[in-house]
């Protein structure tokens, strides 16, 4: 892991974001909902996690293009769009959402103000 | 919240009580919440069940949300079937276009599955992520601990990035202000 260190900081001690990280992030966050989906997976198939009736949408979802289209064009589609959204969710959302620049003093309206 | 009688739980509780819990050295360490009937959990919680409790009239969703997400998810569906049966060339143009509404439709079901059982909270499934798992994960950690470590929608791209609020995560403080920017410009 040390290694890495150039590229990675693995010390919880050290929070800091390298360079590359820059570059990085934007494949992080490409995949981050299919590697979510994988994680639900394994989590069903551990029985941690149980298979519920929404978790069909995403499958016809990449059945109708198979359908249409055949395996590989089909599932292309479908994973470009999902990535796309993966990588605006995070770039956009995730980043304005979370930030220091997202946090305000509230409403300049009083009457507006959250807990009014 | 609703549906849950408090004063029966009161009871429960009551019969499991042992000794108040000894007090933490310092305050970072003491409890969230506490069972004061004057304290602020037990405040928040008598003034939501008596809104809760009354009329919802004019507390849920307004007729522009509906028309927003129903347009959203109209023209993620025009989009879905160009991705089906237009040319492939169009097909891949259809892809992006869908999702950009898809980026869209999840932000609905994120604002849906915050509320009571819906059938718009379902869009969330769309994407490749489970409302029924985010309404726990966003819903519990990231709301009640925005940004810090218990945030797991933070912690947990850990060691990859750190992306909580601090002047160190200048990847996520960066695409914010491009983000602000953008927004900013746009909606001015």
């Amino acid at each position: 892991m040390l290694v890495l260190a150039a590229h990675r900081y693995f010390l919880t001690n050290k929070p800091r974001n390298a360079v590359t990280v820059y570059a990085s992030f934007h494949l992080l966050l490409i995949f981050a909902s299919t590697l979510d989906c994988i994680r639900h997976y394994v989590g069903i198939l551990t029985l941690k996690e149980s298979f519920r009736p929404e978790d069909c949408l995403v499958w016809i979802e990449a059945l109708l293009l198979v359908w249409c289209r055949g395996v590989g064009p089909g599932l292309g589609l479908f994973f470009l769009m999902q990535c796309i959204t993966s990588w605006m969710l995070a770039a956009l959302s995730f980043s304005v959402h979370r930030t220091e620049h997202s946090w305000t003093e509230g409403d300049a309206n009083p009457q507006l103000d959250f807990g009014r | 919240m609703r549906g849950v009688v408090w004063q029966a739980v009161g009871h429960v509780l009551a019969k499991c009580y042992v000794r108040d819990a000894p007090r933490a050295k310092n305050a970072a360490q003491q409890p969230r919440y506490t069972f004061d009937p004057k304290g602020f959990y037990c405040t928040l919680k008598r003034r939501a069940t008596q809104v809760l409790g009354t009329s919802m009239k004019g507390h849920g969703p307004t007729a522009e949300m509906h028309s927003v997400a129903m347009t959203m998810l109209s023209a993620w569906l025009v989009c879905f079937a160009a991705m089906c049966l237009a040319p492939m060339y169009t097909a891949v143009v259809a892809a992006v276009m869908a999702a950009t509404f898809l980026h869209a439709l999840f932000g609905v079901g994120h604002n849906f599955f915050h509320q009571a059982n819906n059938l718009w909270m379902y869009v969330f499934d769309l994407t490749l992520y489970t409302s029924n798992h985010w309404r726990v994960s966003h819903a519990i950690s990231h709301h009640t601990y925005a940004n810090l470590e218990l945030d797991t929608e933070v912690s947990s791209v850990e060691p990859f990035m750190y992306g909580g609020a601090c002047s160190s995560c200048a990847p996520c403080n960066a695409h914010a202000l491009l983000c602000w920017c953008w927004l900013r410009t746009g909606t001015s």
